[in-house]
């Protein structure tokens, strides 16, 4: 406990929001291009380019983009390795980047196994005697992940709640970063079942952290992953990026910005942008406004009205919020700030239409923040606003 | 016919002109020239383009390419930052006044504003009037007249009423004629324009599609308007809805502005242009009235943004067909087969247009009318033409379709995909 609370400011560092690029192997190496490298990334509202090639972060510094860099090796199988080994492998790289502005952090490894945990608690502790300050990157399963034993399941846990703490105990995260693409598989929560894990997943990871005062990532999809999938959209983009906000998660990931095996991604595999693209942006300019707002302030709830798009999780009243009207479902995130400052931060969970929203709340709405220029919008006269479908507003309250 | 005002105030200008007189500008009309986007700001909004936070820079980053409708005052920022603009009186005029006026009183209203606007190089064209009933017809061409006559080459714009206004048989009529249709001959017959220009907002009064009925005129008016235009050789320019037209309305999203733009294009219109983005007594345009970007702005930008990319490439094209799947927004609204589409198979209704290029090039232009949902969407063009991509909306480039043949849209998108 007391470790992560000395090492989440590592990943809380930078007064801008935390909007990364989730690339590997083949996909990393586009970053190097001429046409739609690197520079498109930031074009695009990124704020965080993951994961670079060493050889790349002199790229990342030319442009002022912070990093997260591959190690040698990638992908490696931590649990194979001699404590020597991983002590050697995270010092040479430390050693080569260390002092790079634009180097944040190292990717360890993407959905370990709790089999896995206790060599990547030693490359964790690596990190940080060898790059103090920098962050050791692990992208947890989403909850959709098989349970049992270690060499019959994924988690290798008998819960994805224990699978969680057991990474937070045995391996002394910075951060609790995680992937949930379920809103695209559900066909845009047409499979309402399917949708469930999105936010069920979500609440869950938020309520760890919170219980052990660690930031969390949330790694979602700007891609279609199977050809019967659903495309990205503005809608689902927006949707997202606000639920993500909304949960009070201190960084947002998008998986993938380079098609290679995916489809209708920002970038496609002849190095042009696609219509994904211009929605990203959208979504990430809008992200950009809003996220270092909500970076400064505590969350201290998230409801739902009912029913909820998933059994048990929170729904309203909750401490700022009594109770809310809408046609649609919404998702409520409470926040607190300097000076007593209270937040209201509704989402609205359609991705079909565009709803009015009405919040009873304990305070009176002084307006919303626009996302755009970060102005504060009066309400409508009867203290509602609209919201387009996936779409959120940060409500300041009085 | 003021309440109406109320209802549908908006206004456009074209840029291909109807009379040889003005073949300077058809000339300069065929260069690479942006798409037109136009704002639609009459005072006291239009005031606000000169405002240092969010005046006329703002509509230029958020994806316009020209000015509507801006004062003589206001030319040297449109020059300054490189935007075209049409320009109106400084003190504009009220409805109908044109119709009082004596000849005399018309040819000097113009000289004036041409000789209040000849040292900017930014003037396309000059705002004549919004909505006009058919008894003003007569005095409108001589105004149209007077700019051929002292702005040889620029634009007379008029913006026409939509067609759910108010005809003879039904009350008072707004239109002054028996149909929608003789209205627009008879503007065309009498004023001799340079375009057709028209406002719908039928998008949003329908609640997002929701209430198909109201829907349909947003869909007939654009089919008529684009018939009669090419009856009479002329351009014509589509004025939508980037507001709250009314509290009970839905607000302009991602797919609402999608599907407005993307339709305006696949119709082969020369212009789209937007109402409003200042607030005046709207809500939820793109600026509000405390000089502050709302959501809606940035949903502007990136439609906006689109459009530019597409646009550049239709506007060099000819029209030659609009047709719809079945079942058609509207009855009597033209449906597939076309004769570049044999068929489209898609789970929400699309809206496809037809183009050809000088070079025998041959483009399909494919909406998602849902906007409530993405469709995979499936074209079979007819036997001696085959898809080989569609136009990236953001760089220009050919991206490839799925493997299958098929794209998908997301809710109101276009896309215009390439035929060999």
């Amino acid at each position: 406990m007391l470790v992560a609370l000395a090492m989440a400011p590592v990943a809380r560092a930078g007064d801008d929001y935390p909007i990364m690029s989730w690339e590997t192997g083949a996909r990393s190496e586009r970053f190097s291009d001429a046409r739609n490298g690197l520079q498109s990334l930031i074009d695009c509202g990124f704020t965080r380019a993951g994961f670079v090639l060493p050889d790349q972060v002199p790229l990342c510094e030319k442009l002022g983009i912070k990093a997260i860099t591959v190690l040698a090796n990638a992908p490696i199988d931590w649990k194979t390795l001699s404590d020597n080994q991983i002590d050697q492998l995270v010092r040479r790289a430390a050693e080569a980047t260390r002092s790079s502005k634009a180097v944040i952090g190292y990717f360890i490894v993407d959905e370990p196994g709790a089999e896995s945990f206790p060599a990547l608690a030693k490359a964790v502790a690596a990190v940080k005697k060898y790059a103090p300050g920098k962050l050791a990157y692990i992208n947890l399963f989403p909850e959709y992940a098989t349970l049992g034993a270690p060499n019959l399941s994924q988690l290798g846990a008998n819960s994805y709640e224990e699978y969680l703490e057991r990474f937070i105990a045995e391996v002394k995260p910075q951060l609790i970063s995680y992937d949930n693409y379920q809103i695209q598989y559900s066909h845009d929560q047409q499979d309402a079942n399917t949708a469930a894990s999105y936010y069920r997943n979500l609440a869950t990871v938020r309520r760890v952290a919170l219980k052990h005062n660690l930031p969390f990532w949330n790694i979602v999809s700007c891609n279609q992953q199977l050809p019967q999938m659903v495309i990205p959209s503005p809608a689902n983009f927006q949707l997202q990026a606000y639920t993500t906000l909304a949960a009070g998660a201190d960084g947002i990931t998008w998986y993938t910005y380079y098609a290679c095996n995916y489809f209708y991604a920002p970038i496609d595999d002849n190095k042009n942008r696609t219509p994904t693209w211009s929605y990203l942006k959208t979504a990430n300019d809008q992200i950009k406004v809003l996220g270092p707002i909500i970076r400064k302030l505590k969350s201290t709830g998230v409801y739902f009205t009912s029913p909820a798009p998933a059994a048990n999780l929170p729904a309203l009243p909750g401490e700022l919020t009594k109770s809310a009207q809408c046609e649609t479902p919404l998702m409520i995130g409470e926040f607190t700030g300097p000076s007593s400052a209270k937040y209201v931060m509704v989402v609205n969970l359609s991705l079909q239409q565009s709803a009015k929203v009405k919040l009873e709340t304990t305070q009176k709405a002084a307006g919303y923040v626009s996302p755009t220029d970060g102005t504060l919008i009066p309400l409508d006269t009867d203290d509602s606003l609209w919201l387009t479908a996936g779409q959120g507003a940060l409500i300041k309250l009085q | 016919m003021r309440r109406r005002m109320l209802l549908t105030h908006a206004g456009l200008y074209g840029v291909l002109l109807f009379t040889s007189a003005c073949k300077s500008a058809r000339a300069t009309a065929t260069q690479e020239r942006d798409y037109p986007i136009m704002s639609w700001e009459i005072a006291p909004r239009s005031d606000a383009f000169a405002g240092s936070r969010n005046g006329m820079n703002s509509l230029v980053e958020c994806g316009y390419t020209r000015i509507g409708l801006v004062k003589p005052s206001q030319l040297p920022l449109c020059d300054k930052l490189h935007v075209e603009a049409i320009v109106c009186p400084e003190q504009e005029l009220t409805k109908n006044q044109w119709a009082t006026m004596s000849d005399q009183q018309i040819d000097d209203t113009i000289r004036t504003l041409v000789e209040q606007s000849k040292h900017s190089r930014s003037v396309v064209g000059y705002f004549i009037t919004d909505e006009p009933h058919t008894r003003e017809f007569a005095a409108l061409a001589k105004a149209v007249a007077a700019v051929r006559k002292y702005a040889p080459g620029k634009i007379a714009y008029i913006n026409l009423y939509p067609d759910y206004a108010r005809v003879s048989s039904t009350g008072p009529s707004q239109l002054g004629a028996e149909s929608y249709t003789a209205y627009l001959e008879r503007f065309v017959n009498e004023i001799k324009p340079d375009l057709i220009s028209y406002d719908n907002y039928r998008i949003e009064y329908a609640n997002d599609l929701k209430t198909p009925k109201t829907a349909e005129s947003y869909f007939t008016n654009l089919v008529i308007v684009r018939r009669v235009a090419q009856e009479h050789n002329l351009p014509f320019w589509n004025v939508t809805c980037a507001n709250q037209i009314r509290p009970y309305t839905t607000i302009p999203s991602p797919a609402n502005l999608q599907l407005e733009a993307y339709t305006t294009l696949a119709t082969g219109a020369q212009c789209l242009a937007w109402y409003t983005y200042y607030q005046g007594r709207y809500f939820y345009m793109a600026v509000n009235d405390q000089g502050n970007r709302t959501p809606t702005w940035s949903y502007l930008k990136m439609v906006n943004d689109q459009v530019q990319v597409i646009g550049k490439v239709t506007q060099k094209l000819k029209s030659t067909g609009v047709y719809f799947t079945r079942p058609a927004p509207a009855e009597g609204l033209p449906t597939l087969p076309g004769e570049l589409t044999e068929d489209v198979q898609s789970e929400t209704q699309i809206m496809i247009g037809e183009f050809s290029g000088s070079a025998s090039e041959k483009y399909v232009l494919l909406v998602n009318l849902s906007l409530a949902q993405s469709s995979k969407v499936l074209l079979k063009p007819t036997q001696s033409h085959h898809a080989i991509g569609y136009i990236s909306p953001v760089d220009g480039s050919l991206l490839p379709l799925d493997k299958d043949g098929s794209l998908w849209l997301t809710a109101g998108q276009g896309a215009l995909i390439k035929l060999e």
